[in-house]
């Protein structure tokens, strides 16, 4: 189970904590969300949105301090998100400058918003069983010959937002 | 957009109505500020589209009002992510004074709350570039519009 704390000390990197982070409330004054642990969800809630969702959104930043937001198809596989996109759009060219990025789900009401980074990764490096995923939730392998690069970004926060429960469940996670 | 088969004609790019009625419509908005080290910050807004800009409040010591003081570049989206309109523009706080007195009512008719700057600094987003992805006609409803 995830742990739940108030304190904002990072997790410890061990295998665990990179399975189950540590869950606490984010700090949204004004908005009248309980300041009590009680009501946080549980990371399950999260993972399953960002596994499921069909499209979501990779906002990076440019050079010039301007974001920039696009659609994606990607998958979530073992609290890491991969998608592919081609060398020299502006996603890939923002992110060789500046690897912080946003990853979002589709449901607004629904919302699961990841602050990270993104890192290239070659497509041998890539967890053997990404490709079945792949095939099974759009329909396609992962394959070199497509062309383009896979990013894998890795979550360091993660904030739940549903707007049914906006009053107890906000719930942020330090990974 | 490379290597996505988007056309380079505007045969079967959206009109600008398209992208205006989601952006209308859209009950949960996403809204991208930058922090000053670099990384973008997304947050949940509720806002109205008025007159070709986008209204919203937020808290005045939130983490996007202090992004925007220092960079006001931002990205505002509707909620559809298989009709996106992805709005890139600026962000700037507005004066009591300068807040229309239709975004008031426009906002109280749609969310049934006052949008009301002493509990949180308005501010008008006005677009540079939009963006519409609309995921059933892609690649050729892919559009974009630009704004002087």
């Amino acid at each position: 189970m995830p742990r739940k704390s108030a304190k904002r000390k990072p997790a410890a990197r061990s295998e665990s904590a990179a399975r189950y982070p540590i869950a606490s409330r984010p700090v949204m004054p004004g908005y009248g969300v309980s300041k009590s642990l009680k009501g946080l969800l549980d990371w399950s809630w999260a993972r399953k949105r960002l596994t499921q969702s069909h499209n979501y959104v990779i906002v990076t930043v440019r050079p010039d301090g301007r974001p920039h937001a696009m659609g994606m198809h990607g998958l979530w596989f073992d609290n890491a998100f991969y998608f592919g996109t081609g060398k020299t759009t502006r996603k890939a060219k923002n992110l060789a400058a500046n690897p912080y990025c946003v990853l979002i789900n589709e449901r607004l009401e629904e919302l699961v918003i990841v602050e990270g980074t993104a890192e290239l990764v070659r497509y041998d490096a890539l967890p053997p069983a990404l490709s079945e995923a792949s095939k099974k939730k759009y329909g396609w392998r992962i394959d070199p010959r497509m062309g383009g690069v896979i990013f894998k970004v890795t979550p360091q926060v993660v904030f739940a937002l549903p707007e049914k429960q906006f009053a107890t469940a906000p719930t942020r996670w330090r990974f | 957009m490379k290597g996505y088969g988007v056309p380079k004609s505007l045969k079967d790019a959206l009109p600008w109505a398209w992208a205006q009625e989601r952006i209308t419509k859209s009950h949960n908005y996403w809204l991208t500020t930058v922090r000053p080290d670099g990384s973008p910050h997304t947050m949940l807004v509720w806002g109205i589209w008025l007159d070709g800009a986008y209204y919203f409040s937020t808290g005045a010591t939130s983490r996007k009002a202090r992004n925007l003081q220092q960079n006001s570049n931002c990205v505002v989206c509707n909620e559809s992510a298989e009709e996106a309109v992805i709005i890139e523009g600026t962000a700037r706080k507005l004066g009591d004074s300068e807040i229309p007195s239709q975004a008031f009512s426009d906002y109280k008719a749609k969310y049934g709350w006052e949008l009301d700057p002493n509990r949180g600094p308005v501010h008008v987003v006005r677009p540079k570039t939009v963006f519409a992805m609309p995921e059933k006609l892609f690649p050729k409803g892919v559009t974009r519009w630009k704004f002087e």
